[in-house]
């Protein structure tokens, strides 16, 4: 009975109660901020990236707060089969540009491309084809069009090159002086297809556009119309992006070190896809958290940036998340943004007025602020906030600085959590 | 060996493994502040009789209220006691009233006379009791209109391993020392819910002390004893251990321990008298009266100020006597009551108790002093006002008080 009694004497604890809770005198203070410094800028990235992306843009528009704007692709063409019926005649030749649904700005304009020969053979620098690569191309152009983009209710556009053009490709491989794509390559670089200064838009197209030759293979009742199709290599298509930035802030950049703060841009910071425009955040001071009486830990950290919509006409379209990366003080990205749970961060939309035009993004930064402050280099730590598919667009965005007085200025909320007064 | 030892070297096994883990003696709101609630039982059967027993000599139990009670073991005997208690808890302030219930050991403890005039003892008892648990209240983020919810919970408590020596200088003068050595864990969880995220904080304060003890009893007559005590004021050391986690969306962020100073606690010094006065053959009397003298602790806690405390006792302890082979006459009937000042004053409101004590003792067989201490106390402490929290609490303990013969051979063996 005796040991019965031992074993089963064990403490119980069932019900909690709030009785007293008057009395207890927790150890922890929460705490919110919203008033640690932060400071954006503008720069602009040297170059970016641009291999093998889905999208090829083609065009030019003339932005208030950005200048021109140019994109234009170069390509190298490739097949497997180069044969051509011996029976067969030319008839034309034509690039189609298959849409792919992205457009940017006015698209109601007339818009006017060109087509060139590129006289040196397309090969990447250093494995990458950057937005500022480019190769040299022949004076004259072999094909024109003047067109009012369609890129919904039409797939493609069709661009007829000269003749000329089309008749001599067409006899060397009829004459089987070019049977396949190391000949073909020799003698036929690549196109360059640009947009005319005056163009109003910039046109996405997919990376599935082509060359096709049209010709006729006579028979004795019938002519059978037959096509031979010379594709956009996908590795070596890509767009080259140009600005001029006369007679706007951009003006001032010499390279992606010049960081144009906001207080001097008119307390607007700016991102513009493709061309390499983005906006830098650096929170420095957050030392002073330490000054804080007591022991203390970061519960949460998001950045709240706000979109100067009244700026976006609706033709510019924005679109619902933001990208982040780590930069160092030399603009070199270091990593993308993570969060704890091993996944990148997007600044997602969290409010919107439509009353005000106003959309906020939200970005949370806890696990940043944690590793900048571990990190013996993280002084040196600045984010960089661009934009979603940053190298096949053109997409622009003016957010509010952190200097404007209105509420909807670029601020860091944290959650702060001292447990050790 | 005897069978009786091997059950207690058992339980003092046990009694330890519960004592090292968290052990809930209390489940009262009081327990907040300080080191806890003072424990209140004890051996044998003075938890019966209103706490009181300064002037009760050891002669067929362990009375551990006073070491010179040790002086009286009678020769060639071996007491164990092994003490068990059930609470049940109800609690009511001005928001609601809630009911808890908690069980454990109260004690263990073991004496043996050395020879004719002096008796030694050891026991482990509870000295101070945590149990604590208030869950998600609810505070304002500093600086915003948002709220977070906080749970804490407290546990453990202090251990008196407490070695006892009893001499007679004469016959009818007992004097003792006691030596105890109070050495206990008080552990404080606390979880912020923040959000989606939490912040997890567990404070162990180690606390370890010394303390010296002094008792005296005096019989003026066969029927009347009068008895003192002293025990020595002394500070516990602590040290604290702080673990903190933070888990942000559900992942664990940071988990770091901390060794933090605190301050030492001070525990003050106490003076005690008591009469035990047989009236009757079959009836007999205790009072006692206690006084801890907190104040010149200059202590504070955030609850409240400590304050000086008195503790009056009176127990009645009925044997019928009469045939000895009469089981039921040697059924001992106890009744008690007792108050307690209150070492804690709320905003000037001292937090006083009242308890009212019954206790039957039921020997083991007849022909022994070895019995089983039954006790049932129902007390109040504090108030419904002034931000106090009153409680009722039901106590129902066991003291299993046994004896054994040593070192006398059998005459049929």
């Amino acid at each position: 009975m005796l040991t019965g009694l031992c074993l089963t004497s064990c403490s119980e604890d069932t019900s909690t109660y709030a009785v007293g809770d008057d009395w207890i005198n927790s150890n922890t203070k929460v705490i919110f901020l919203d008033t640690l410094s932060v400071t954006s800028s503008s720069f602009q990235f040297d170059s970016i990236p641009v291999s093998a992306t889905n999208r090829l843009l083609i065009g030019a528009y003339r932005d208030v707060e950005f200048g021109l704007v140019k994109s234009k692709v170069f390509t190298q063409l490739s097949n497997l089969v180069y044969s051509l019926d011996s029976e067969a005649t030319y008839d034309s030749i034509a690039v189609i540009l298959k849409y792919d649904g992205y457009v940017y700005n006015d698209t109601l304009q007339q818009q006017q491309f060109r087509v060139y020969e590129v006289l040196e053979e397309i090969k990447p620098e250093e494995d990458y084809y950057y937005n500022t690569t480019s190769f040299k191309s022949a004076d004259n152009d072999i094909g024109t069009k003047t067109f009012t983009p369609h890129p919904v209710q039409e797939d493609s556009l069709h661009i007829r090159l000269n003749d000329g053009f089309g008749q001599e490709l067409f006899n060397q491989i009829q004459k089987k002086k070019i049977s396949n794509s190391n000949e073909f390559l020799q003698e036929y670089r690549g196109l360059l297809i640009e947009a005319d200064d005056s163009n109003t838009a910039i046109l996405g197209f997919s990376s599935e556009s082509l060359v096709r030759i049209y010709y006729t293979i006579g028979d004795e009742t019938d002519d059978i119309k037959e096509t031979l199709d010379l594709g956009f290599s996908i590795t070596n298509s890509f767009h080259n992006i140009t600005s001029n930035f006369s007679n706007t802030w951009f003006e001032a950049i010499e390279n992606q070190m010049t960081y144009l703060p906001s207080t001097t841009t008119g307390n607007q910071t700016y991102i513009q896809a493709g061309a390499g425009i983005a906006t830098r955040i650096d929170l420095p001071h957050l030392e002073s958290l330490n000054n804080i009486n007591g022991t203390g830990t970061i519960m949460e950290a998001n950045l709240k940036v706000s979109l100067k919509k009244s700026l976006s006409k609706k033709v510019l379209t924005t679109r619902d998340s933001l990208q982040f990366y780590i930069i160092n003080q030399r603009s070199e990205i270091i990593s993308e943004l993570f969060n704890y749970d091993g996944i990148t961060p997007m600044g997602f939309i969290t409010q919107k007025e439509d009353e005000f035009n106003i959309i906020t993004y939200t970005v949370p930064l806890k696990y940043y602020l944690d590793t900048k402050a571990a990190d013996y280099d993280g002084d040196n730590w600045f984010l960089v906030m661009y934009s979603q598919d940053f190298n096949s667009s053109l997409d622009r965005y003016i957010f509010y600085g952190e200097e404007n007085s209105n509420a909807y200025k670029m601020k860091l909320e944290l959650t702060y959590a001292l447990y050790d007064e | 060996m005897n069978k009786y030892l091997i059950i207690f070297l058992f339980c003092l096994f046990a009694v330890n493994r519960s004592f090292s883990q968290s052990n809930s003696l209390s489940s009262s709101p009081y327990s907040l502040y300080g080191l806890g609630l003072s424990n209140e039982l004890n051996t044998g059967k003075t938890n019966a009789l209103g706490r009181t027993g300064i002037a009760i000599p050891s002669t067929t139990d362990i009375n551990n209220l006073n070491p010179a009670s040790y002086g009286s073991i009678p020769l060639n005997r071996f007491f164990y006691d092994i003490g068990l208690q059930y609470e049940i808890n109800e609690m009511e302030d001005k928001g609601g009233a809630e009911s808890k219930t908690n069980g454990n050991f109260s004690n263990l403890a073991f004496a043996l006379p050395l020879n004719k005039k002096s008796g030694i003892g050891l026991s482990l008892v509870p000295y101070t009791n945590i149990g604590y648990s208030i869950s998600q209240f609810e505070s304002t983020i500093e600086g915003s209109a948002d709220t977070y919810y906080t749970s804490i919970n407290g546990s453990g408590g202090l251990s008196d391993l407490k070695l006892n020596y009893g001499y007679s200088l004469m016959d009818n003068l007992r004097l003792g020392v006691s030596a105890s050595v109070l050495f206990g864990k008080v552990t404080e969880n606390e979880t912020n819910i923040i959000n989606n995220n939490v912040l997890q904080l567990r404070e162990d304060n180690h606390y370890s002390g010394f303390r010296l003890g002094l008792g005296m009893q005096y019989d003026l007559s066969e029927n009347l004893s009068i008895g003192s005590i002293i025990t020595l004021p002394t500070t516990l050391d602590g040290e604290q251990y702080q673990d903190i986690f933070q888990y942000y969306n559900g992942t664990l962020t940071k988990s770091s321990r901390e060794e933090n100073n605190i301050s030492s606690f001070s525990l003050p010094s106490e003076i005690g008298f008591g009469f035990n006065a047989k009236l009757w053959k079959e009836l007999s009397i205790s009072a006692d009266y206690r006084r801890e003298f907190w104040s010149g602790t200059n202590q504070t806690d955030g609850i409240g100020t400590y304050i000086d405390n008195n503790f009056l006792g009176l127990g009645v302890e009925f044997n019928p006597g009469g045939n000895p082979l009469n089981y039921a006459n040697h059924i001992q009937y106890r009744a008690g009551f007792n108050y307690d000042s209150g070492n804690l004053s709320v905003s000037g409101n001292p937090v006083n108790s009242n308890t009212l004590s019954l206790g039957i003792g039921l020997p083991v067989k007849t022909g022994t002093n070895s019995m089983f201490n039954l006790m049932y106390s129902y007390g109040t402490k504090g108030q419904v006002s002034d931000g106090l929290i009153k409680e009722k609490y039901h106590l129902l303990s066991l003291n299993i008080s046994l004896e054994d013969i040593w070192f006398v051979k059998s005459k049929f063996d």
